[in-house]
Order: C-alpha cells, then structure tokens, then sequence
C-alpha cells in the first residue's frame, strides 16, 4: 500500500472511531462540537479520495480549451487562478451574456462539480445540502449528515 | 470570547450606571448557542432603584471579535431594532447601548428576552403537529407582511440610522452591485457566482415597492413559544429592499434545513405562508418573482458562506464550524446556478 493510500485508510479507520466509539457517549453540549469534527475529517477523506477524481480537473481544463482555446491551457494551481479571474471579469464585463453554444456555462459548471467531489460529491445528484454539527436531518434521516 | 466572571463583572458596573440602580444583581450568565456571527448572552439581573427597577431576563448582544464585512454593527441595529420596537412590532425591546466597548471590549447592547426558542432542529421537526406548522408559517408570512408596511414614506431621515439612508432605486440591481463588492474581497476568483449574479442582473425585475426588509428572514431567527411566534431576532443584515427579497430567503431551499418538501422555511407549506402575508400587506402580490429572489438569495449566501469562512474568531469550535461552512459554498453555487438556468428556461 502506497503512503497515500495508507493515508486515506487511516483516516477512513479515526472516522469510524470517532462516529461510532466516541460520539455516541459524548455529553450534549459537547455533541455539535463533535459532530463539526466529524465533519472536517469526512471532508479531508473526500479530499484525499479526490486524488482517484483527477479527471474532473482535466474535464475541467478541456472545457477551457473550448473557451479560450488550447494555448490558453495550463495545469498548476496559479494557472487555475488566473484563468478565473480572465473568466470572471469576462462574465462581469457581458463579453460572455450570449453564451450560444453554452460554452461558459460549461466551465463554470464542470469546476463545480470538481469541488462538490470533494465536498459533498453526491449533491447534484441529491441536492441534500450539508449541515456541519446537525445531529440529524428532518426529512431526510437517510441523508449525509455533514 | 470574553470569560463569564470578566463579563458578569462588565455588565454590573455599566448596568448600574446606565440605570442608576443603587444595587444590581447578576446571575445565570450564560451564551445561548445558534450565533455563528455574534456573541448572544442571557442573564437574570435585579436592580434595586434606579429607572429599571424589579427583576428582568435580559441578553447582552456583541459585535463578534472577527466582524462579516455584511454586517450593520450593533449601533446601527440597536437603532433599527428601537425603531421597531417603537412601531409594535414583535421584536425585543433593546435597552441600554455600549457603543464604546465597556463591557467587553467590543460594541454590544442589552435588550430584553423574548420567550421562546429560535432552534431550527425543533421548529422543522417532522413531528411537530400539521395544525401548528400552519399556523407558524402563517404567522411567519403575517408578521413579515407588517414588518414591509414600514417604507421610506413612514421614516422620517432624520430618525434613520445610516443603513437606512437612503431607499436604493432599484433594490435587485442594488443587492447584485453589493454582492459583486463582495466578491471583489475575496482572495480567489469565483467564476460560477459571477456567472449567476450576472444572469440574475440579466433578468432583475423592476420593484413595486421598497421596504423595511430584515435581511435574514428565516427559521432560526424566529423566535416561537407554542403555537405563537413572539418575536424576530437578528436585524444586523436590515435594509430599504423589494419586499420579495424577504420572502425569497425565507423560502429558498438553503433554508428549510433539511425539510425541502416544506417550502416555507422548512417550517410549513408555502401557501400557509403566502395566505399570512397576504391578509397583512395592503397590495396584491405578484409571487411570480419569488423564484429570482430565490435564486439571489441562494448566490448571496454563498458569497456569505465564503466570507465566513475567512473570519478567524477566537473560539476553536466556531471557527471550525466556520471553515465547513465554506466548504458548504460550493453546494450553495451550484443550486444558484441551477436555480438561475431554470430562470432562463422559464423566460
């Protein structure tokens, strides 16, 4: 097993410690600030597992290539910034108000859905928003609590 | 966060002055939880002579040590909330105001407890009986509706604090121009708010009215005691809008925690909520603009949710809660986006 996937296993292993030995006998008051743990540690699992998800961000590159063309394509995280602040200004100046061929929209929505991969990876599909230290979800008792 | 005794110590000394009590009693000081923005402490206190003589349960509310660049302050909200108070309507009674920072270092006022709890967890709770939750948001969209009969026309300028200055013309464009401000505050560009508040601008309607909106109304800012609403809490985020903005946070889906199917807050059904509002304003309605107030509302707490997450408060627990709610910001952009394709398919 490489170092990364001993990572990910060891934080899957505190995890389920944490849910199942620790929070069941937390005192009350003491519960939202469990669960928030929780929480973070699932997003950090997410984060880890994201390393399997790297297609989203060439999906995510291939879509600004359609947008501003190829040369305009990088890969690091500097690059990524730039771009969206080409994209963003682009947006706010109308250069992009017709959008005809949903090229935009795209892009857009394809980085979206990058960081939901992370964060809360079945939310387009669920639509159930996280609540972050809610001890359960009303309407949704089988919906991820975080 | 300031320790209970420095506190307790804080409030005797400025209470007693601002009461002119000869005596003054603290007790049971404690924070009441759900403020991820400010700092709410309840405590019983009895002053023996003074102007506010007796014993009264009463919250101290205080400028967070890591301020949301959204926010009014509490001088300003103190003025909107005596304002109110002034015209009936259910709101607690704010008392004494420490613009300077006495007490605790920070500005915070002292008002009077409203019975009741604001809890979402209880009030989306799906055993809560049917004829109460109709009733609630009955009542939720009545109390919403008194609140927009206080306009512009209403206020005279000389009694309005700043945030209350002026009416914007045109309250949309208006609340946009602000979030694109906010925006610009952030470290990292977000493309898909940008390209939701500029389809949003695309689409803004023309308002029929401005009025008094709260800002934040919603489930968790209510406060409720049986079957009764008794008072609306937290006016930092007040402002002249379009009465729809309200009602659009009020229903938007990031808001009826968990309870979607209840389109109202989560606490009840729409039309409960829409028949209150309507048997409390003078005009018709036109819902049909709901859903782009929604959608705005949606895009405006992602900006809020990433700006949360930049704050640093002292408190280990708050600030961890902080950071996973801009991990939320993602979920939030993405509902704005598609709630705002659904305002392009629709038109």
């Amino acid at each position: 097993m490489d170092q990364l996937a001993q990572c990910r296993a060891l934080l899957t292993k505190a995890g389920a410690v944490l849910r199942h030995e620790v929070l069941p006998f937390l005192p009350s008051e003491k519960l939202s600030a469990g669960l928030l743990v929780a929480a973070a540690l699932a997003t950090v699992e997410g984060q880890a597992q994201s390393g399997q998800t790297g297609s989203r961000w060439a999906a995510v590159r291939e879509r600004f290539a359609a947008l501003y063309g190829r040369d305009a394509v990088g890969t690091d995280r500097d690059w990524l910034r730039a771009v969206n602040r080409r994209l963003a200004l682009d947006i706010r100046e109308g250069r992009f108000d017709q959008d005809p061929d949903g090229a935009v929209r795209a892009v857009v929505m394809e980085q979206l859905i990058a960081r939901l991969a992370v964060a809360n990876p079945r939310f387009p599909e669920t639509g159930i928003f996280s609540r972050p230290g809610i001890r359960r979800l009303p309407d949704n008792p089988r919906g991820r609590n975080r | 966060m300031p320790g209970t005794h420095a506190l307790s110590r804080g409030l005797v000394a400025w209470l007693s002055v601002a009461t002119g009590a000869d005596q003054t009693e603290l007790a049971g000081l404690r924070r009441l939880v759900g403020g991820a923005v400010q700092e709410n402490w309840k405590f019983d206190v009895t002053f023996t002579g003074g102007n506010l003589p007796g014993r009264h349960t009463l919250v101290f509310r205080l400028d967070p040590n890591c301020p949301l660049r959204q926010g009014n302050g509490r001088e300003q909200e103190f003025a909107v909330q005596r304002l109110l108070h002034e015209t009936g309507f259910a709101v607690a009674e704010p008392l004494f105001l420490d613009s300077d920072g006495l007490v605790a270092g920070r500005p915070g006022y002292v008002m009077r407890w409203v019975r009741g709890s604001a809890d979402p967890c209880r009030l989306v709770d799906r055993r809560m009986r049917l004829a109460t939750r109709s009733t609630l948001a009955e009542q939720a969209g009545r109390h919403l509706a008194a609140l927009h009969r206080i306009t512009p026309a209403t206020v005279p300028p000389e009694r309005r604090p700043p945030c209350l200055a002026e009416p914007p013309a045109a309250p949309a464009l208006h609340r946009i121009s602000g979030l694109l401000s906010d925006l610009d505050a952030l470290p990292e560009p977000l493309p898909a708010l940008e390209w939701t508040l500029r389809q949003l601008r695309l689409r803004a309607p023309a308002s029929q009215a401005v009025v008094l909106g709260h800002g934040d109304y919603r489930v968790g800012n209510i406060m409720v005691e049986g079957t009764r609403i008794t008072g609306v809490l937290d006016w930092e985020f007040a402002s002249w809008s379009d009465p729809l903005e309200d009602v659009g946070w009020f229903c938007a889906r990031c808001w009826r925690h968990g309870a979607d199917r209840r389109e109202a807050g989560g606490l009840g059904e729409r039309a409960d909520f829409t028949r209150g509002y309507e048997r409390g304003c003078d005009g018709p309605v036109d819902w049909s603009r709901v859903p782009f107030w929604e959608a705005l509302a949606t895009a405006r707490w992602a900006v809020i949710a990433h700006h949360q997450a930049q704050r640093a408060p002292s408190d280990p627990v708050l600030d961890l809660e902080l950071a996973l709610t801009g991990r939320k910001a993602a979920e939030l952009e993405y509902d704005a986006l598609v709630q705002t394709e659904n305002l392009r398919r629709a038109a």
